[in-house]
């Protein structure tokens, strides 16, 4: 019994490392080719690090697109649309889960069946809207857009919100405190980790925007690395710049690579019972 | 009396920004979109006339959406089952190894693909595919294989891209199925274990019923997701091709819309994907939900 | 602290930060002067001649600075500039390719210079050759600078071509038959030599601009000189049949356009047939390449032309006397001495010793060549999308030549009435 034990022990190892190496590789591959020369890239030889690691490929890919500006903006409309999902759905939440009223269950149904709605299936009437509010080509133009896509936060922000005990609230309803203090100074600071869940993956979810970017974001100033890389793509690799080519997709994954290990914890939490609802 | 007006009021000042947003950004294009399906205004007409079905005639008989909806079935076919079993069976073996240093590596490695974006992921399996230099033909030849087209053959193209997808969104689901085991009481499989029962047997008996609600969220989502998922690696990658091997619905819809402003066919295109969607989902819950078994 | 991950102190801070953030996007270069900016947008990125051209012309300062804006291929930055013009900001000039001269006067309404300014637009076009001006002539408009015209021709690696034990003395006149056996036995001969991960023998560029080279040369047409659509013939069908012919026996694997060119370059490919444009990049490699008349059929040899006009789309009246004036520059000596050194064929008046355009390219201007299709109507995009498709389908074997002309026939034809 024992034996087996650590056999199956071992046999799960493997599995799990084989399977986290095919993963990992695309990854270190990307990385690999970042730094080394483009010559050297061209060559076909299956070398797994440069022998002389060289940033050229940076300088290249910095020197022919405003690849720092890419970045930047990326970085508003994430930050941008995670602040105005937090602020529409952590309210509707907290009605759903905690207030009784006419329409409950039907408006909260109108939000979570837009779970099912692809990306961009309004597209064509919401970039005539966008147009017509002299939004185009500007990250406002990407960023309003972007927030009603709230169905997942709002099912899940409800989740945690019902979680929490009644008697929580009680002092609170005898103090007469009103429902808006009730969820700011109660509800919210016990339900961090679902929050913080709900921050890491809007903002994820908002720095993978692709082809609203791409529609809407003309000039090249105002590009987010998203799209930025498709531009990189079509001019680059037609040169054979792979170098510098994944030293761009590597700067574009860097910031949510660092979010996600600053926030790994509390999201793998997140998601585990008791610390954020069922999941 | 003031004061209960308030109260009675405030549950819709908490919700009203959210649906007044999901109302005007995501059903009003919907119902613009129907409208639209029946006129003929392209952006290049500027006066629009009453078509009738015409576009949804048009777009039902174009090679390019026949292809289109072949491809979403095949997507879906090769990638929801990927999706959904292997990201469970992971999740199933980390939860095995319990809190463990490596089994947190484990965790976050095979996570990590699900965080970078769809573009970026594309231009870096572009890398790999590239016929001449890229490292899988390498690879291949260095081994004494045929190098590849990989994202050029029609047949294989469509193989390609689905890797891709799959490798950048397993995480996801694996994290959700994690969260959905840990919650499963120990003694709840103690017995059966005791009892000699093999593993694949206690999963299949015991512990999928269990983690029912989880499994068939993760179905819904999975199944709707894959039309969305593959966008930005496709424009990427092959554009839709090579031909109109790696299209899909809505690349279709991308394309009809806003590369070829046909604004009418785009309109009759999303209201054909939102019947199927419906359609769908629908389907899932009359098959699905009778089984699911919340705890 | 990472397990109290948001208090509201740090939420209340984010919010701020990104109200910050919000107004400090987009920080613009400041323009010292007041000069008018006009941005072509162009399917040259900034290490090609195109950028020197733009750069000579700003270092005159002649009062108007002129940018150029990638934005990908002619089809890419077309569907771009129909983007911008929904959206209300045409493009103030555009590079557009031949092919979709009717697309930029009927869609994309590409000014007419004359229009403009009609003294100035007819000093810049006495400075191209008379034979190239109906080009940039749609529906009696004068919509382009027509400066940059090409041809497709046969690029050769004589060094595989030597290494196969080949005679290195190719004529200039070839024919397909011939040039089909000769790479046979290329093939034959360095199946087990060369680049090991893309080899391919021969490649005929699969787009719609060789498959119509062959249809012509064939005695067919994709349009005929009345403007209909001719896929149906039985000229079409033997020109495609031709064309196909190297994949059916093994010769072609084809990959997209662009790796089929980094292939040449990389030995990989001994022949390829593509635009005489890719002179500069071809006389850049250090093996011995020739070029030769493109592959004839039976018949005459009947080619086409292809490359790109310089449009002009902005409805500012300043912006469109500025493009003007950075018009007058490309069409001058100084301006297409610059140019020259693209590759395109010399379509002005102006004469210099050495451009990189190789003799087969100028020996089939010489000998008259036809328009590439320009495909009419308003969807003319689509159209050549669904033909470009067809050929793929012919390439791949998808379907039989005869059955996908006729479709190609049936699905293009309303797409251009």
């Amino acid at each position: 019994m024992a034996r087996q034990r650590r056999f199956s022990g071992l046999a799960i190892h493997i599995v799990l490392a084989l399977a986290t190496g095919l993963t990992l590789f695309p990854m270190l591959w990307m990385l690999t080719t970042a730094f080394t020369p483009n010559e050297q890239v061209l060559s076909r030889a299956i070398r797994f690090w440069p022998e002389e690691p060289t940033l050229d490929n940076f300088r290249t890919a910095f020197a022919r697109h405003p690849v720092g500006l890419w970045l930047w903006n990326a970085l508003v409309v994430s930050v941008l649309v995670t602040a105005g999902k937090l602020a529409i759905s952590v309210p509707a939440a907290f009605a759903f889960a905690r207030m009784e009223f006419r329409g409950r269950d039907t408006l909260f149904w109108i939000i979570v069946a837009t779970l099912t709605f692809p990306s961009i299936i309004g597209i064509v009437p919401t970039f005539i809207a966008v147009v017509k509010l002299g939004w185009y080509d500007t990250l406002t133009g990407v960023i309003v857009p972007s927030i009603p896509f709230i169905g997942f936060y709002v099912f899940y922000l409800r989740q945690s919100f019902r979680a929490l005990p009644a008697d929580m609230f009680e002092a609170a309803r005898l103090d007469k405190a009103g429902m808006f203090k009730q969820m700011w100074r109660i509800a919210l600071p016990n339900v961090k980790p679902a929050l913080a869940a709900v921050t890491v993956l809007s903002f994820l979810g908002a720095w993978n925007i692709y082809f609203w970017s791409l529609l809407i974001l003309e000039s090249p100033e105002r590009k987010t690395i998203t799209i930025g890389i498709k531009v990189f793509s079509d001019v680059e690799a037609s040169n054979q710049q792979w170098g510098p080519l994944m030293a761009v997709a590597l700067l574009g994954i860097l910031p949510v690579v660092a979010l996600f290990f600053a926030a790994q914890r509390t999201m793998l939490e997140a998601f585990a019972p008791g610390a954020g609802g069922k999941g | 009396m003031a004061k209960r007006m308030t109260s009675r009021l405030a549950p819709y000042l908490f919700v009203a920004p959210a649906i007044l947003m999901v109302l005007v950004f995501l059903y009003l294009p919907i119902l613009v979109s129907l409208a639209l399906s029946f006129s003929d205004w392209n952006f290049i007409r500027p006066d629009a006339r009453f078509v009738g079905l015409e576009n949804y005639r048009a777009v039902l008989g174009d090679t390019n959406f026949h292809a289109a909806l072949r491809n979403t079935g095949i997507y879906t076919l090769i990638l929801a089952p990927l999706q959904v079993v292997i990201p469970l069976l992971l999740a199933r073996l980390l939860v095995r190894l319990g809190k463990s240093r490596l089994a947190n590596f484990y965790k976050s490695a095979l996570f990590l693909p699900t965080i970078i974006a769809f573009s970026i992921a594309g231009a870096t399996w572009l890398w790999l595919f590239n016929p001449l230099t890229g490292l899988f033909n390498i690879v291949l030849e260095a081994a004494g294989f045929a190098p590849q087209r990989w994202l050029e053959d029609p047949k294989l193209a469509i193989w390609s891209v689905s890797a891709t997808v799959f490798w950048k969104t397993f995480g996801l689901n694996m994290l959700l199925f994690l969260a959905a085991f840990t919650a499963i009481p120990p003694e709840l499989t103690e017995a059966a274990r005791i009892d000699g029962a093999r593993p694949a047997r206690i999963l299949w008996r015991i512990e999928v019923p269990l983690i029912s609600p989880t499994l068939f969220f993760v179905i819904v989502t999975t199944v709707l997701g894959v039309m969305d998922d593959l966008l930005g690696a496709v424009d990427v990658m092959t554009g839709g091709g090579p031909i109109d091997a790696t299209t899909n619905l809505l690349f279709y819809l991308w394309e009809k819309g806003l590369r070829f402003f046909q604004f009418g066919h785009a309109g009759a295109t999303t209201m054909i994907i939102a019947a199927l969607i419906g359609f769908i989902t629908w389907a899932q819950f009359k098959l699905l939900e009778r089984k699911v078994h919340y705890g | 602290m990472l397990n109290t991950p948001l208090s509201r102190r740090q939420m209340m801070l984010s919010g701020a930060a990104a109200v910050a953030a919000s107004s400090l996007s987009f920080p613009r270069i400041a323009r010292a002067s007041s000069d008018t900016e006009i941005v072509i947008s162009s399917t040259w990125g900034q290490d090609k001649p195109f950028q020197k051209v733009v750069d000579a012309f700003n270092e005159m300062k002649l009062g108007v600075t002129a940018v150029n804006r990638f934005d990908g291929n002619y089809e890419e930055a077309t569907a771009r500039a129909v983007t911008s013009i929904a959206a209300g900001r045409a493009p103030d000039l555009m590079v557009t390719g031949w092919k979709f001269g009717y697309f930029a006067r009927r869609t994309l309404n590409a000014r007419d210079l004359r229009e403009i300014d009609e003294a100035r637009a007819n000093a810049i076009l006495a400075n191209f050759q008379p034979s190239v001006l109906p080009l940039v002539t749609i529906d009696g408009a004068l919509i382009g600078l027509p400066w940059a015209m090409s041809t497709p021709v046969t690029w050769i690696n004589r060094d595989m071509w030597r290494a196969a034990g080949l005679d290195a003395d190719i004529p200039m006149d070839i024919t397909h038959d011939w040039l089909l056996a000769q790479c046979a036995k290329l093939d034959e001969a360095l199946k087990a030599q060369g680049h090991p991960t893309y080899r391919s023998a021969l490649d005929l560029s699969s787009n719609e601009w060789t498959s119509q080279a062959y249809i012509q040369n064939a005695g067919g047409h994709i349009l005929s000189p009345t403007g209909e659509l001719a896929l149906d013939s039985a000229e079409a069908a033997a020109g495609m049949r031709a064309f196909a012919e190297p994949v059916r026996r093994g010769l072609w694997r084809p990959v997209d356009g662009q790796a089929q060119l980094n292939a040449f370059t990389s030995q990989a490919l001994a022949v390829t047939t593509t635009s005489s444009a890719y002179a500069p990049l071809m006389n850049a490699q250090d093996f011995d390449i020739v070029a030769r008349k493109f592959p004839r059929l039976d018949a005459a040899r009947r080619m086409n032309s292809g490359g790109n006009f310089l449009a002009v789309y902005t409805n500012n009246d300043e912006k469109a006397q500025a493009a003007l004036t950075f018009m007058e520059f490309a069409a001058s000596r100084e301006g297409q001495e610059i140019w020259s050194s693209v590759g395109y064929m010399n379509t002005s008046v102006h004469d210099f010793a050495e451009i990189p355009s190789p003799e087969a390219a100028q020996a089939q201007f010489a000998d008259g060549l036809t328009a590439e299709t320009i495909w009419p109507g308003a969807r003319g995009l689509e159209a050549q999308t669904v033909w470009r498709q067809y050929v793929g389908r012919i390439l791949e074997d998808q379907m039989s030549v005869e059955d996908a002309l006729r479709a190609a026939q049936a699905d293009i034809a309303p797409l251009i009435a």
